[in-house]
């Protein structure tokens, strides 16, 4: 009963309705007694098999009464800590800076199928939220690639490898296919809510009632809470898993990711040990509007970028399909709020010698552009353009 | 609208109208408490968080939690964790080390921890005598040097060695006429106001720092010690304050060593510095002798660090540095702050520029190419020789002539490295030329004709580095300079910077495929990244005429529209 009202729904098919019984153990007339006694009810549908149903207000109530509950365990704190993670949406940008690395490197990868350690430290150099990279011997579960790289990296590429956006090639190496455009045209919110998606999707299997866990947090977490009391409060919710204590399924897979996924915040102070945590904004969007209603703000705004004297040209305002096209000819410097690309004449060259059009890359920087590009870089980059233009025959 | 972007555990960006804000109180100013402005590209300015700023800040009296509350109430993402626990761990150090006087004896007191910690470092471990684990005496006389060891190997010392003493009240006022400009009063207000009685104020060249010293004095109504880096900058003070306050000659004046010290004396370094045969200090004695009220040291950032840490053992109520914008090849820029006090104040060229108190200028890279026969020289020239010829390149004495002609009615400097080729340019243009050679007499009585305009040329070897007041320099010609030395730049940048309707020039000239142009461009990327405008003409161009104005026109405007900027990458960047 606990689970079925916990779910976000109130319909359910007879396999759920079945499964969820049996895991809680009930006695096999169980399900029968829940009919008689008036919460449940079965619906026949064209198909043999019955649905069944919760009526709203008895969901409702059975909902509130067991989350305030639970709420009444949970310590809750009304002044912020100081020290907060919040990761917005890192991901996403780190994401993309990983598919624009993919595309302008030739990435060979290990008979085992990972990409080479110098790769992935120059991801990390790139990305804003960068990872430790000493791995546990011992790591299984958590998707594909759990045992090559740190978690947060490994699931970046499950996903972008289940999206089909990245392909491990026959001559092993790793390349981007053109399915990456239909990602790139897609708000950064929308993105976000994917990955998240495919998270919940790829965890399940360790963490069996990762959704009902993702579903407790949002309730409760509306305030700052303390990491503990919220576990205490999900009880048996989280379980161990092989080699994964409770405390660290409940820390690194679920409070961890979630702050990856820019679903809740972290908060600690500096002389206690304590963790806390809230839901942000954006959490909230993420798991309780679909896909089409997500408003992003970013959207609104076009991707405006500056473009320096020094060449280097800064984007404040993120935008997928700008910053891929500037990754073509200039390189990413840094990662943080602002991302900055640095001119180079080899980045130049190399841009040339993959073929893509440099021309229309310079109308594109001036049309994103706020204010006028400067003289010196202008001028360079024409330069440049007659330079190396003429040995392209050659290098090709 | 201050806006920040935090990009890594370090770094942020700040965007916004800086330019309105030289007033204190605003958030712009606390931005500059608390980071080290790095680069200024509007409308973009990249700020630093480093060690020595927030331990600046903590001497402000500000906590972790107010510089992280700030930083996110302004910050358009939330901070990197990274940027948090380093501000966190920066600041947490602060305190950690305490400097008191226990029974007339110094004594370093702090935990077992952090006090092991420091006995790694060799520097330090030498000026403890009697460590014990929780505290170490101290030698009086190493105090400053203890301070300096331990803000090398990044330790905070908490030692705010202002005496308890009262000073000498003195009637000192401003004359009513003397108006501040508004971030000079700020930078006095705030200066003043600082509780911990020390501190740093930095403005840029051509910014009236000597107004802020003297009414600082005037406002603390104290007997005075005003430390300059040379005579003609002494001289200057002397006016300043014969102008601008109620004192006359008989309460202030230069000091020549043999005389009664005046209640405000000012001197120089040097004279500080001067020993006698047997070794012995001729003068220091003198001047630690007395209490002073206020000790004002000028230019604090060109003084090498030896200087500086006797000059911070003068004993006073009060220390105020005036400082240009801190750069220092050297990197220790850490010594100024820790030896004289935090920075309470600072204000940036672009700001002032804005706001019409300093001039607009024009900086303009010449491309002077080698003839065949130097070009020869040149190749076959070991590599230390090649700067050499590079810099005296001979075929830049036409460019010269040419620009002094097209600047026909302007005041003209010009600058350089090596006097040799400097002696060349003075003969041929009939103008006076002045090194480290020239007697302090005629240098002064030169400075003199030359501002009051009945010299137009000026030729200025290195020592034009150090602040003398220029004030009528429309146009500066650097011929050449010291091996990518950016404060080098800075200073003589600052030669043209004061406040004149019509703008500036600041000529650069640089043999073209040479060594010289590396270092060119390392110097120049400074003032790109400060916000500062650099074209780049060729000789030809100035010596058929006319070109090098169409020229500075064709590059279109940056984006805040008022500097033309003109830079490219050095290989290797």
């Amino acid at each position: 009963m606990t689970r079925i009202s916990m779910s976000n729904r109130h319909v359910f098919s007879a396999e759920e309705i079945d499964a969820l019984f049996m895991a809680t153990g009930f006695e096999a007339n169980a399900l029968h007694r829940a009919l008689s006694q008036g919460w449940l009810f079965a619906r026949r549908t064209q198909s043999l098999r019955p649905t069944y149903i919760i009526p709203m207000e008895v969901h409702e109530t059975i909902r509130k009464y067991l989350f305030d509950q639970m709420k009444g365990r949970v310590v809750v704190r009304t002044t912020p800590p100081l020290i907060q993670q919040d990761e917005a949406t890192c991901l996403v940008q780190d994401f993309q800076t990983f598919i624009d690395y993919v595309s302008n490197h030739e990435i060979q990868l290990t008979t085992g199928g990972a990409m080479y350690k110098r790769h992935v430290q120059r991801l990390m150099e790139l990305f804003s939220v960068p990872e430790d990279l000493t791995i546990p011997e011992w790591r299984f579960g958590y998707g594909r690639r759990t045992h090559d790289y740190p978690d947060r990296l490994a699931l970046l590429y499950d996903f972008a490898y289940d999206q089909n956006f990245v392909i491990e090639t026959d001559e092993q190496t790793l390349v981007v296919s053109d399915a990456i455009r239909e990602w790139t045209a897609l708000s950064r919110a929308q993105q976000m809510q994917r990955i998240l998606q495919f998270y919940i999707r790829l965890y399940r299997r360790p963490i069996p009632r990762l959704r009902e866990i993702v579903e407790v947090i949002r309730t409760l977490a509306q305030e700052w809470v303390e990491s503990n009391s919220v576990l205490a409060a999900c009880g048996s919710m989280v379980s161990q898993f092989y080699y994964d204590s409770r405390e660290a399924v409940w820390n690194q897979r679920i409070l961890k990711m979630l702050t990856h996924l820019g679903v809740i915040r972290l908060g600690f102070d500096q002389e206690s040990d304590e963790q806390w945590f809230q839901m942000t904004n954006l959490g909230q969007e993420l798991l309780t509007q679909d896909e089409l209603q997500l408003v992003d703000e970013t959207s609104q705004s076009q991707a405006s970028i500056i473009v320096q004297p020094n060449f280097e040209v800064m984007v404040t305002v993120h935008d997928s399909q700008v910053e891929s096209a500037l990754s073509q000819f200039a390189d990413l410097l840094s990662a943080g709020s602002i991302r900055i690309y640095r001119i180079l004449e080899q980045s130049v060259q190399r841009g040339l010698a993959a073929g893509y059009d440099f021309a229309r890359w310079r109308a594109t920087l001036a049309k994103a552009s706020i204010g006028p590009i400067p003289g010196n870089v202008e001028r360079t980059l024409i330069e440049w353009e007659t330079m190396h233009a003429s040995e392209r025959p050659l290098s090709s | 609208m201050l806006q920040i972007y935090p990009q890594d555990a370090k770094f942020l960006y700040v965007t916004g109208n800086t330019t309105g804000d030289v007033e204190d109180g605003s958030p712009f100013a606390k931005i500059d408490l608390v980071a080290q402005r790095r680069q200024s590209m509007p409308p973009m300015y990249l700020y630093e968080l480093t060690h020595e700023r927030l331990w600046n800040a903590c001497r402000l009296g500000w906590s972790a939690a107010d510089v992280i509350t700030f930083l996110r109430e302004y910050a358009v993402s939330p901070l990197p964790t990274s940027m948090q626990s380093h501000i966190c761990q920066a600041m947490e150090r602060w305190g950690d080390l305490v400097l008191q006087e226990v029974n007339g004896r110094l004594e370093l007191r702090g935990s077992a921890k952090v006090l092991s910690q420091i006995r790694q470092h060799p520097e330090v471990a030498r000026l403890l005598v009697h460590a014990r684990q929780q505290s170490a005496i101290v030698r009086a006389d190493t105090r400053v040097a203890l301070k300096m060891a331990l803000a090398k190997a990044g330790y905070p010392l908490v030692d705010d060695q202002v005496s308890q003493v009262k000073p000498q009240p003195l009637d000192v006022s401003l004359t009513p006429t003397l108006q501040l400009r508004p971030y000079q009063a700020a930078a006095v207000e705030q200066f003043v106001a600082h509780k911990g009685g020390a501190g740093v104020v930095v403005l840029p060249c051509g910014a009236g720092k000597t107004v802020v010293g003297v009414a600082s004095l005037a406002k603390l109504r104290c007997s005075g010690l005003v430390l300059v880096p040379n005579e003609a900058s002494a001289s200057q003070w002397l006016q300043h304050f014969l102008n601008w306050t109620n004192l006359d000659e008989s309460q202030v004046g230069l000091d020549e060593g043999r005389q009664a010290l005046k209640p405000v004396t000012i001197t120089t370094y040097q004279r500080l510095m001067a020993k006698r045969r047997s070794g012995d200090y001729a003068h220091f004695h003198r001047y630690a002798s007395i209490h002073w009220g206020l000790v004002i040291y000028d230019e604090v950032h060109l003084l090498p660090a030896p200087l500086t840490r006797l000059a911070a053992e003068l004993t006073s109520a009060r220390r105020l540095g005036l400082s240009a914008t801190l750069i220092r090849e050297d990197g220790r820029t850490n010594d100024v702050f820790s030896l004289i006090g935090p920075k309470v104040y600072e204000a940036h060229e672009d700001q002032l520029t804005a706001l019409g108190f300093l001039s607009d200028v024009k900086c303009v890279e010449v491309q002077v190419p080698l003839s065949d026969e130097v070009r020869q020289s040149y190749d076959a020239a070991p590599l230390r020789q090649k700067y050499r010829i590079a810099a005296d390149n001979p075929d830049k004495m036409q460019v010269i002539e040419a620009l002094c002609q097209q600047h026909a009615s302007a005041q003209i400097l010009i600058m350089g490295q090596y006097t040799e080729f400097l002696q060349q340019v003075s003969d041929r243009l009939g103008c006076p030329m002045l090194d480290g050679e020239t007697p302090k007499e005629r240098r002064l009585h030169e400075y003199d004709r030359f501002r009051r305009g009945q010299t137009r040329i000026l030729v200025l070897s290195r020592i034009a580095n150090v602040a003398v007041d220029l004030p009528n320099a429309d146009v500066a010609i650097q011929v050449s300079g010291l091996f990518g030395s950016r404060q080098e730049e800075a200073q003589r940048l600052g030669r043209v910077l004061r406040p004149k309707p019509g703008g500036k020039n600041f000529y650069s000239l640089v043999s073209t495929s040479t060594l010289e142009e590396r270092r060119a461009r390392h110097r120049q990327q400074y003032l790109v990244e400060r916000g500062f405008a650099y074209t780049q003409v060729s000789a030809a161009d100035i010596l058929s005429e006319g070109t090098t104005v169409h020229e500075v026109k064709r590059v279109p405007e940056s984006r805040v529209g008022r500097h033309v900027k003109e830079y490219r990458p050095v290989s290797g960047d």
